[in-house]
């Protein structure tokens, strides 16, 4: 009787389904195993799901969880890949997006975005992106609803310095010391955390990047550059901006980035406040760090004039968005906007090596920001437009006029490891190779590992012809 | 590579000729030769504007109030096509504008505005972005350096604020001259000094380390406390039992930690600068802390009364805080 019980279940065995048990659904953000890139913005990004394990094709459906009920968690949605890249214009994402997936275990692949109303006005879910790290998840089920897999997520936005929660502040502000505090990385010995960019920026400050076509996309790199060390440190941290056309009571306090009052200008902290302590080397000791000299010695408190908590720089972004050709636009956006801020606030803001003071990247990524809020508002993202970006072209020794790095096909230092030289025949004036943070934390994901100019400028890949940098602004979405 | 060497030397050789036999004045400056052809055509077809604009800021029979908001919509045109106004206008009889001329001129003059050093015009060739730049900053700082003898304080004060936060040189030396032969009071000097480096105005101010006058000795302290001066401000105001106690509290805040300790010893420590000391001391130890050294700042602190002060009691409480946790910790 037991025998024939077995020859039964044996039999029966054999008609089963093979390995139903093993069906196994994988997605891949970004298209890597690697989850350390699962961090999406407003710009589409390339994804992949398959089955394995499944004798006939899978119907799937993905969608988002849901915002909970705090109402502070991201959301994404999706579009097929039909072999075409998304544009600003074409984009038109679903909340659940049905595949079939082949049993024979090929991938598919889709796009995968931060949920965020297209254009007009905000929204007020616009503004809750993940506050958690990766608190959102794309969530895999059969056609009959049953659930395969969840894949955790974040939708990591630059957000309004003003809006963070405190739990996004201290990760912002501990990421930022973390990198302060780094001294000697690496085998390079001139390689340092965060002083390196302080020095960068002074020491290129008559290179190109200041009074210059090349401001604006220098800029975007730099920070881009610092986000991704920071990112690298925590990768739930996003740079916030400084919004310095208004009031900003919650960023300048002794909790956030810090006071200066009583006519003192030593800039006072919270002692809880991970920025507590700050010191950075001083400009003069920046200014010479080359290859001959060691690591400045970080022996100065931060600085400032004035705070921005109760009145703001005297700034009008209308004159920057209402121009029509780069050229003018940049130097409203520099001359008037930026100038007016780093005036505002004065100290260290108002030196060569104003990245001492951490302040600058919010500043920063507030005309950024406003760069692109102008890019949107005229469509400016070809790079061979000269009204988009002028000079086009390529530095030439023998016959470009501006410096290299302003040319829209130019490499970018000090990303291209071209080291330092300052156009005169000393090589005690050269500043070190030192490596810097675009490979750091997301790996995949652009700029190219020696930028180029032109690949600031449809950041996003509005156009669908460049290499999105998974970045956004809160308010400035993908969509036209 | 040896001819691109070659050519750079050249014309690094030829640019210097250039700014050595042009004898760049403010006068050479011209928004209208901007480099960029975008520029120079935003300009071009806005010109009725700009000359109607300019005119309106010059016209004497307006009032202030119209005269300034024409110099800040020029402004707003862009910013460089308002300078040869503003540099005209810091000399206006009307105080209002006068001020407003020379505060636009001020906070031109930061960031787009550093002058460039001689060594980076090698790589800038033959560049006319750079003679434009460099015009620029003539007609900015040669500027700003005249309002230095403008008879009214209100004006004068803004230009040498901006001409010391720019560590301008030439406008150092004149407000160190103007401070000795009495035209700026002390505080005043002090206040406007700060803003420069130290290399520059240290020598200067380390004199005002012997005050016994807390508003002069405090922000002097404070802001050579971080320089190569630290030891004069240590020997001095620190640990000077006759320097004024706010400037050695201020003092506390940023001399190196070891400075800090012989406070804790010695019997001369006021109760008010211990407790400053001590915070800060604390602080920077952080988990570094021993009970060697805790043990240390108890001592120190039986020279006060815990009884007859609030202060050297939370101090007592807060120490014997951090023994119990050493202990716990064992």
């Amino acid at each position: 009787m037991k025998a024939n019980l077995l020859v039964v279940l044996l039999i029966a065995l054999l008609f089963v389904p093979p390995a139903l048990g093993q069906v196994q659904v994988e997605l891949e953000v970004n298209t890597t195993q690697d989850v350390k890139d699962d961090y999406v913005c407003w710009s589409p990004q390339e994804a992949r799901i398959r089955v394995t394990g499944s004798a006939s094709d899978l119907n799937v459906n993905l969608s988002s969880s849901q915002r909970s009920a705090m109402g502070k968690q991201g959301e994404v949605w999706f579009e097929e890949n039909t072999g075409v890249i998304p544009t600003w214009v074409s984009f038109s994402p679903v909340d659940t997006l049905s595949l079939i997936l082949p049993s024979n275990g090929d991938w598919v692949s889709f796009w995968v975005a931060g949920k965020r109303s297209s254009s007009g006005n905000l929204m007020p879910d616009d503004l809750t992106p993940a506050v958690h790290g990766k608190d959102t998840e794309i969530i895999v089920a059969s056609s009959a609803g049953t659930e395969l897999l969840r894949h955790a997520v974040m939708v990591r936005i630059r957000k309004n310095a003003e809006e963070l929660t405190d739990g996004e502040r201290d990760r912002f502000l501990q990421a930022l010391r973390t990198f302060h505090d780094i001294d000697n990385i690496g085998t390079l010995a001139h390689s340092s955390g965060y002083v390196k960019y302080a020095s960068a920026h002074g020491q290129s400050f008559f290179m190109g990047i200041h009074n210059s076509p090349a401001f604006p996309p220098w800029h975007r790199t730099m920070l881009l550059s610092l986000e991704r060390e920071l990112q690298a440190i925590d990768p739930s941290v996003a740079l916030p901006y400084w919004k310095f056309d208004a009031l900003a009571p919650k960023l300048f306090t002794n909790r956030f980035i810090g006071v200066v009052s009583g006519g003192s200008q030593i800039v006072q902290f919270d002692v809880s406040n991970p920025l507590d302590g700050w010191r950075m080397p001083s400009e003069a000791s920046l200014q010479s760090w080359n290859t001959g000299n060691p690591l400045p010695v970080s022996d100065q408190s931060l600085r400032r004039a004035d705070n921005a908590a109760t009145s703001n720089p005297d700034v009008d972004l209308s004159t920057v968005l209402g121009q029509s050709s780069y050229s003018v636009m940049r130097q409203q956006l520099e001359g008037n906007y930026h100038n007016d801020a780093h005036n505002h606030i004065g100290g260290f803001l108002a030196s060569l090596t104003s990245p001492r003071d951490p302040l600058f990247y919010l500043l920063h990524a507030n005309v950024d920001r406003a760069w692109l809020a102008w890019q949107r508002k005229e469509e400016a993202f070809d790079s061979a437009n000269i009204v988009h970006y002028f000079p086009q072209g390529q530095f030439d020794v023998l016959t470009s006029t501006l410096h290299q790095g302003s040319y829209v096909r130019d490499s970018q230092w000090p990303w291209n490891l071209a080291g330092g030289n300052q156009g005169t025949p000393q090589a005690s004036d050269d500043w070190p190779n030192v490596v810097f943070g675009l490979s750091a934390g997301i790996t995949n994901v652009g700029p190219s590992m020696i930028p180029l100019v032109s690949e600031s400028i449809d950041f996003m890949n509005s156009l669908g012809s460049g290499n999105p940098h998974n970045y956004s602004y809160d308010d400035q979405p993908f969509r036209k | 590579m040896l001819r691109t060497c070659c050519l750079a030397m050249f014309r690094i050789v030829a640019v210097f000729a250039i700014f050595e036999s042009s004898g760049l004045h403010a006068d050479d400056f011209d928004p209208f030769n901007n480099p960029d052809p975008f520029v120079t055509s935003y300009l071009t077809d806005n010109r009725g504007k700009i000359n109607n604009l300019i005119a309106v800021s010059e016209d004497k029979s307006r009032s202030a109030t119209v005269r300034i908001e024409a110099l800040k919509s020029l402004h707003k045109v862009l910013p460089d096509v308002a300078l040869p106004t503003l540099a005209k206008l810091i000399q206006d009889e009307s105080v209002e504008v006068a001020s407003q001329a020379a505060s636009m001129l001020a906070a031109a003059s930061m960031m787009m505005n550093h002058k460039m050093p001689e060594a980076n015009l090698g790589d800038h060739k033959d560049n006319p972005s750079v003679e434009y730049g460099m015009a620029r900053h003539e007609l900015i700082f040669a500027s700003l350096l005249k309002l230095l003898d403008d008879s009214r304080p209100k004006v004068r004060a803004l230009a040498a604020q901006s001409l010391s936060a720019n560590s301008d040189k030439d406008g150092v030396t004149k407000i160190i001259e103007d401070t000795n032969s009495g035209r700026y009071s002390e505080q005043e000097a002090i206040s406007y000094l700060t803003l420069a480096g130290p290399e520059l105005v240290g020598e200067f101010l380390s004199k005002y380390l012997d005050s016994k006058d807390a508003k002069l000795l405090t922000p002097v302290s404070q802001y050579l406390a971080e320089s190569r001066f630290r030891g004069q401000v240590r020997d001095k105001v620190l640990w000077n039992r006759d320097a004024p106690i706010e400037a050695r509290q201020e003092s506390s805040r940023l001399m190196p930690t070891d400075d800090l300790v012989p406070l804790f010893v010695s019997p001369d420590t006021p109760e008010v600068l211990y407790s400053s000391a001590l915070d800060e001391y604390v602080k920077r130890q952080g988990s570094k802390l021993t009970k060697p050294q805790v043990e240390l700042l108890l001592q120190g602190i039986k020279k006060f009364d815990p009884a007859a002060s609030a202060t050297t009691k939370e101090i007592k409480e807060k120490l014997e805080g951090y023994i119990k946790n050493f202990e716990k910790n064992k």
